[in-house]
């Protein structure tokens, strides 16, 4: 019972990272709630995703990037890893970016100087920290981002309106569709991280996740992701009526931490920012480790945090170069907020890439034996990928027509 | 027709997982060798892994380009078909662990010069 509860507030705590934070802050500010369902719709879809990875983690001992090599052949597989990387070293390099500028807030110091030794902390846990501590210590630290919730009962919150606003969606005067459709993009893209998926899979193999430990991996996706995805509107809708009545324009982290001094004060704040620091930094350690989980499912060697660096050594070489990558890379001062942004929306084209090929071996009964999905899960996992194709159509265009949102 | 108990190439082996005795993963199937006495009909000796079994599948002449075939990086490691154990959907498991195998130099040269003299590599 406690391991399962402690499985699903991590899921909590990890489901909410920079991208959640950053899109959230914006739409609320600029579409109040009438982007809610976007939220809906993408937790959803990774609940359903992250269960069907899970279920074939432990049932066929097969991760995500395993079963794209087995599926797709070597060519589309190779392809599929190289955007893959890409995109988790782009989320990576955000989250590195803001764990940074959240440390500048606090300290009234250009947040640059942070960014080599944020790259260094997360290293340090990516090579030394036991799997089990990382994921509990951020995962339950991340629930102080539930201080978003508390905020809103001290806010002059009007309940009925923003419950009316979720449930009716309309493009709000002054804004135009494609800026509302980019956004709703970038809302399913915080929510669907392939990255997610594939530190989900992945870490349960470094668990020994078998058929039997299904009851207790199955919540962390049934539960955990929604739990996760209900913290984003509360984000959202703390935003919507401490920020939107005063027409803020959110493009930094501290406004996203406004509405918590608003109400709350700087008691709030502080909550809130170890919540935010807790959030992007177990986001960046598994961001790191997906590169290094996926090159070596891809090519078939020894990968995992539970080997001995020396017993998995291209391994740990890979996510040692994705942190290097990423820490230059937010060196030269590109504005983090603006990378999360793009790195959500290319995110969420690039979904069907990794959730194909699961959707596929979930039904197959040679990997799965009896554990095949049933037909409501197929149902709305075929309608999510149907959503997510069309999606990934509209995400590239939509980013040049908008210039990214402004 | 064929029966249940023929497949092709890629149905049974290519891209499959390599475990070694202990469970160890050794890499996955890039390739086969296949050997032929006097213009004879070919066989299946041994299964090859590693880049430069992968490198000329997926990138054809210009990985030739890139590696030429008489270079020390172009011989990929051999894992010749009577240290194969089994094959099912999911691996293809041998008898031998796989320090009996060819060296993997890529792997063991991460190792020694990268990875081994970070401090807490072994620990």
């Amino acid at each position: 019972m406690f391991k399962l509860a402690l499985g699903v507030m991590t899921a909590i705590g990890g489901f909410v990272d920079i991208g959640n934070l950053v899109t959230s802050g914006i739409t609320g500010a600029r579409f109040g709630m009438s982007l809610t369902w976007a939220v809906v719709i993408g937790t959803i879809g990774m609940t359903i995703y992250g269960e069907m990875a899970g279920r074939v983690t432990a049932v066929a001992q097969r991760s995500v990037f395993d079963v794209v090599r087995e599926r797709l052949g070597v060519r589309a597989a190779l392809l599929n890893l190289i955007a893959f990387v890409i995109l988790a070293v782009l989320t990576l390099a955000a989250e590195i970016g803001g764990i940074a500028l959240v440390l500048g807030l606090a300290t009234g110091v250009t947040y640059l100087v942070f960014v080599p030794f944020v790259g260094a902390a997360v290293w340090l846990v990516v090579w030394r920290l036991k799997f089990s501590v990382m994921e509990n210590v951020l995962g339950l630290l991340g629930l102080c981002l539930v201080v978003y919730v508390v905020a809103l009962f001290v806010l002059p919150t009007d309940w009925r309106g923003l419950g009316h606003e979720s449930l009716h969606p309309s493009v709000p005067a002054g804004e135009s569709t494609s800026t509302y459709f980019f956004y709703a993009i970038s809302l399913f893209g915080a929510c669907v991280a392939p990255y997610q998926v594939v530190f989900f899979s992945s870490g349960g193999r470094e668990e020994h996740w078998t058929s039997a430990s299904l009851p207790e991996v199955r919540p962390n996706a049934l539960l955990g992701f929604p739990l996760g995805g209900l913290l984003s509107i509360a984000i959202m809708a703390a935003a919507s009526v401490a920020l939107r009545p005063e027409h803020v324009d959110v493009t930094t982290l501290g406004q996203v931490a406004q509405p918590l001094t608003q109400a709350l004060g700087n008691w709030g704040l502080a909550v809130g920012l170890v919540g935010f620091l807790a959030a992007m930094f177990a986001a960046a350690a598994e961001c790191a480790l997906s590169v290094g989980y996926s090159i070596g499912q891809l090519f078939g060697w020894t990968w995992g945090k539970d080997r001995h660096p020396r017993d998995a050594p291209r391994f740990h070489l890979a996510c040692l170069v994705a942190i290097a990558i990423a820490t230059a890379f937010i060196l030269t001062s590109v504005d983090p907020v603006q990378v999360t942004v793009v790195s959500v929306v290319l995110g969420a084209a690039a979904v069907p890439l990794t959730y194909f090929p699961v959707l596929v071996v979930a039904n197959d009964r040679g990997y799965m034996s009896g554990r095949i999905n049933g037909r409501w899960t197929n149902a709305a996992s075929v309608g999510f990928l149907a959503l997510m194709t069309a999606t990934s159509i509209a995400a590239v265009p939509l980013l040049f027509v908008t210039k990214a949102g402004q | 027709m064929r029966t249940e108990d023929q497949f092709s190439l890629s149905e049974l082996l290519l891209d499959r997982q390599i475990v070694d005795v202990d469970g160890e993963a050794v890499g996955r199937v890039d390739d086969i060798e296949l050997s032929q006495a006097n213009a004879g009909p070919p066989v299946l000796t041994a299964i090859l892994c590693g880049h430069s079994a992968l490198g000329p599948r997926v990138a054809g002449r210009w990985w030739a380009w890139l590696i030429p075939r008489r270079s020390r990086y172009a011989a990929p490691s051999r894992i010749p078909m009577n240290q194969v154990g089994g094959v099912d959907r999911r691996e293809v498991r041998l008898t031998v662990s796989r320090d009996e195998l060819d060296a993997d130099r890529v792997r063991d040269w991460v190792r020694d010069q990268i990875i081994g003299r970070i401090p807490g590599s072994s620990s």
